[in-house]
């Protein structure tokens, strides 16, 4: 598990890296999660929403309603131009960041 | 199956508790609702039973408080962005409506409760409004004036008087404009009266002023004719008001008509402004040019003090170089060995209220007044709200289960502090809506006691909405702010379990406010008994002379003033009238202020009051004589060197003579009022008893008589008086019939004492009506609480008197510790009123038995109808009813 502080850092890179491959929603981001931390990383639903409609009013999503295959009302969200241009200096800062942990660790940076 | 899990349901009562919150928005809720049902289909999939799967989801949503306060951060972030506030406000208009509903429901559900409720409100606040347009109208006197900031009267220092005097000699306004730069304008006013004469027209209650042509550029008034800048620059005009133009001309105009004053002088007409308004210590009906009469505007002197002074400061200038100037001034003068009198400056505004010089235009202002109906105002106010806080918590062990289900409903605690602060809202709207009404209705009367002119309309002006807005808000916020936040914070689990329903804390404050709400009424009691009490006590004063069937006949014009002894004899030729004299002022007014002193000890001299009159004025006015003689029957003319003088008691303790040593003294009274003490008579009240007796002389001297004085005999005055009016139109067929009682002259010498009395009674009952009112409702639900414990005690075998007593002794505990609390602030409240009055009533331990007595007994009678009823009731039903 992350501490408090970390996952809040963190969530803005994961949320906008995974609409990065594509638009998507809100239980699916949570799966995908899931999925690629290995069970590490959980979010409570009322954690990442708030999260999505803060980016949602930043400007670096966007979303829309559409009726999922189940009949069911979805909200979809994309990342805008101005979402791409986050993520990648999100992503330098991250990088920045694993390459000196990385070097002080004595390990190969992996990111890159 | 009926316990089957039904997840459309369960989803259904999860959603419900976030509708109504403004942070989430139906989509809001869609997104996480959608959210939770992939969950549960995915642990469904899973092979999870559906109740299962949707726990574990739910737990997975996270918690409610977390969520919420995400979402509002959000929340606030859009609404700054999107300029959602009017969806904002929408959806907060339409929960308030849902909150007003279910409080009209709340209240109409309760009706005693609601009435009980709204009318010691309404009471409250209506008295509270009176009371403070009351104040209001006090403390806007004499600002109407474009310059009223600036504009200062000039007040005397006389030194032998102990104080100021409000009138000042003819030279203090020439020498204010000539003297200082910062004065921009002086002007004077002289204030009289007289018979006034317009062709037919015949009246003699006008108010007929003198004052200078700069009157104008001082004070504002509308001109309705005529031009203010020379209106009263040439002898012999006057000014009058609109209604006293009406009054004499109809609808004639009245520019250039004649006015003959005192059968005397005429004076055309010059100008007509609009009436006076009540707020104005000054009130003259006529203004006439102060060059009309050359004896005071052709000279200079600085005797004489008849006239106010008054100056408008130059844009700009501070009154405090203009003292500093005035003061170097008059010292310069001093040291010059010239004539000279201190002077002071006073604001306009500070007239009224604020004034503590003898001869004073305006008696009516008081400021000890204005601070005791200020007080009482807010204490009732105080007793209202806390009314509607005993009365609302008392309701709290019903309502705390409403609030118990309504939590577990999923309400938030958010929503039930609005349900309250709503239903508080409701009922002090109703409240105040119902107290307008009684302002509306209670005006007149109001008026009558309190002798005002206010309006309803006054309730418009913006101060005074603002004001009833901000007791709307005052009073919804306090009193609906205990039960909000007490009752709000109930448990549910533990309400609903029957336990938080008397809480110790809760009846601690319930009884505080109930000692403090008649520790008021009981504050308020006993001044309205003291007021009372000093009231009568002044009437059954002894004031040292029989002051019965006299009846004064004003003389003050030169027709009359010239055969008043002719006349006085006519009015003595019925047997109805026993004796008649003359005399300048009559006693309850007497205005003649002067030095006395003895040839031999010049440097002894003091201030007496002094009355010049006729012969016979020690038997006319029913004085006893302790020595020497009244004046002689046909005594020689006054003249410089023989002036006889007859002295009080107080004058004779000035002197340090016994009586019999005074007869013979030569004394004088001024510079030219030589002559010897012929007469002593025992001291007697000639002025209010707010005064001590001070000095007195009277002197013979007819001359200066303006009223006859008739004694009638006891008995059926009609024939006697319409021998008078007989007379009077024989001699005085120039002005209408007139006199006054001396009994009314004395009366109108406590004309304030009367209505601050009327007042208080009047506000002092209805405070203790509304803390009764309050008393009753609280009754009738502690006593709904304990029905079942009266119900088995009459099983048991107790009496209905016991059970009473037993219900009414908390009440009685409560009263008379309030009481005990409240009788020494009484005493130190009516001891400073008190204070204001040479003669008073002693204040005695009895008149607290009475007003505590008063107390108890409106108290009992209020919780002793709840108590009789809940005792008498059927211990079958009320055993049954659990």
């Amino acid at each position: 598990m992350l501490t408090r502080e970390l996952a809040g850092a963190s969530a803005k890179p994961i949320i906008l890296s995974i609409l990065a491959s594509g638009e998507s929603y809100g239980y699916a981001i949570l799966e995908r999660i899931e999925a690629l931390s290995g069970g590490t990383l959980s979010w409570e639903d009322s954690s990442l929403y708030p999260v999505l409609h803060r980016l949602e009013n930043e400007g670096l999503l966007s979303s829309t309603w559409r009726r999922a295959e189940n009949m069911r009302r979805r909200k979809y969200y994309r990342l805008t131009a101005k979402g791409q241009e986050a993520l990648d200096a999100e992503k330098r800062q991250w990088l920045s960041v694993d390459a000196v942990l990385a070097q002080l660790w004595g390990l190969q940076p992996r990111l890159a | 199956m009926p316990n089957r899990f039904d997840l459309d349901h369960a989803i259904a009562a999860w959603r419900r508790p976030f509708e109504y919150h403004p942070a989430f928005s139906r989509d809001d809720l869609d997104e996480l609702e959608g959210s939770l049902r992939d969950r549960v289909e995915r642990l469904i999939e899973r092979g999870h039973p559906p109740e299962d799967a949707f726990r574990t989801a739910l737990q997975r949503m996270g918690s409610y408080g977390h969520a919420e306060t995400e979402y509002r951060k959000v929340y606030w972030q859009k609404l700054r962005k999107r300029g959602h506030l009017l969806k904002n406000i929408a959806l907060h208009g339409s929960m308030l409506k849902n909150y007003l509903i279910t409080g009209a429901r709340n209240l109409r559900r309760k009706p005693g409760y609601s009435v009980i409720n709204v009318l010691g409100l309404a009471v409250g606040v209506a008295c509270c409004l009176l009371l403070l347009l009351y104040v209001r109208d006090e403390l806007s006197y004499d600002r109407h004036h474009e310059h009223a900031d600036s504009i200062y009267r000039i007040n005397m220092h006389v030194p032998g008087l102990g104080g100021d005097v409000g009138v000042t000699p003819t030279i203090v306004a020439p020498l204010m404009q000539r003297e200082f730069a910062e004065v921009q304008v002086a002007t004077r006013l002289n204030v009289s009266g007289g018979v006034i004469r317009a062709g037919e027209v015949v009246l003699d209650d006008n108010a007929f002023y003198f004052a200078d042509s700069t009157f104008f550029d001082v004070f504002t008034h509308v001109f309705i004719h005529g031009d203010p800048a020379t209106a009263l620059s040439r002898p012999q005009t006057v000014v009058i008001t609109a209604s006293m133009a009406r009054r004499y001309f109809g609808e004639a105009n009245p520019m250039g008509q004649t006015l003959v004053h005192n059968n005397d002088v005429s004076f055309e007409v010059t100008g007509v402004i609009e009436d006076l308004p009540s707020q104005s210590h000054y009130q003259f009906d006529a203004l006439a040019s102060f060059t009309s009469r050359p004896r005071w505007s052709s000279t200079e002197t600085w005797s004489s003090a008849n006239f106010f002074t008054f100056i408008r400061l130059r844009d700009g200038s501070t009154t405090t170089a203009l003292e500093d100037k005035l003061v170097t001034y008059l010292t310069a003068l001093r040291d010059a060995g010239e004539e000279y009198r201190d002077l002071r400056l006073q604001p306009l505004t500070d007239i009224h209220l604020r004034s503590d010089v003898a001869y004073d235009l305006d008696a009516t202002g008081d400021r000890s007044t204005v601070y005791a109906l200020s007080t009482i105002a807010l204490l009732v106010l105080l007793i209202a709200c806390i009314n509607y806080m005993n009365l609302a918590t008392a309701r709290s062990a019903q309502r705390a289960k409403e609030v118990g289900v309504r939590k577990a409903l999923g309400a938030f605690r958010r929503q039930l502090v609005g349900q309250f602060f709503s239903e508080s809202a409701l009922l002090t709207l109703a409240g105040l809506l119902l107290a307008i009404g009684l302002v509306v209705v209670g005006l007149s009367g109001f008026n009558a006691i309190s002798g005002k002119a206010l309006t309803a309309q006054s309730l418009l002006t913006p101060s005074v909405m603002g004001l009833i807005a901000g007791i709307f808000v005052l009073v919804s916020v306090v009193a609906g702010g205990y039960p909000a936040l007490y009752l709000s914070r109930f448990q549910p689990v533990r309400v609903l379990r029957g336990q938080t329903t008397r809480g110790q804390g809760n009846t601690w404050l319930r009884q505080g406010l109930v000692v403090l709400q008649f520790g008021i009424s009981a504050v308020l009691l006993v001044g309205m008994l003291v007021v009372m009490n000093q009231l009568r006590f002044m009437s059954d004063q002894n004031l040292g002379f029989d002051s019965e069937h006299l009846a004064a006949l004003p003389i003050n014009d030169p027709t009359l003033s010239r055969q008043h002894d002719a006349m006085a004899q006519a009015l003595r030729q019925h047997p109805g009238i026993v004796s008649t004299t003359a005399v300048n002022a009559v006693p309850g007014r007497l205005g003649w202020t002067s030095e006395l002193y003895s040839p031999a000890r010049m440097d002894e001299a003091f201030l007496t009051k002094g009355l010049p009159a006729d012969v016979g004025v020690i038997d006319g006015l029913g004085l006893e004589l302790l020595a020497g003689r009244s004046f002689p029957p046909n005594p020689p003319a006054p003249d410089s060197g023989a002036f006889q003088y007859i002295i009080n008691e107080q004058a004779l303790a000035q002197f340090g003579w016994t009586p019999e040593d005074a007869i013979g003294q030569p004394v004088a009274m001024g510079n030219d009022r030589l002559g010897s003490i012929v007469g002593v008579v025992k001291d007697f009240h000639f002025s209010s008893l707010h005064e001590p007796i001070e000095p007195l002389s009277i002197w013979y001297e007819p001359s200066q008589a303006q009223y006859v004085v008739v004694r009638l005999a006891a008995g059926n005055p009609t024939e006697a008086m319409s021998h008078m009016e007989n007379v009077w139109q024989q001699f005085a067929p120039h002005r209408p019939f007139s006199y006054e009682l001396l009994n009314d002259v004395y009366d109108q010498l406590y004309r304030n004492e009367e209505r601050l009395g009327q007042i208080v009674t009047l506000f002092a009952s209805l405070a203790l009506l509304v803390a009764c009112l309050g008393l009753f409702g609280l009754a009738s639900f502690t006593t709904e609480q304990r029905t079942r414990e009266i119900g088995i005690r009459k099983v048991l075998g107790a009496s209905v008197p016991g059970l009473v007593g037993l219900l009414s002794k908390d009440y009685l505990r409560l009263v008379t510790l309030a009481f005990v609390l409240a009788a020494p602030l009484a005493w130190v409240g009516v001891g400073q009123w008190l204070g204001t009055f040479a003669y008073r009533v002693p204040v005695g331990a009895g008149l607290f038995i009475l007003a505590g007595g008063l107390a108890v007994v409106v108290a009992l009678t209020a919780v002793g109808y709840q108590s009789v009823r809940a005792a008498t009731s059927d211990p079958v039903r009320s055993l049954r009813a659990d």
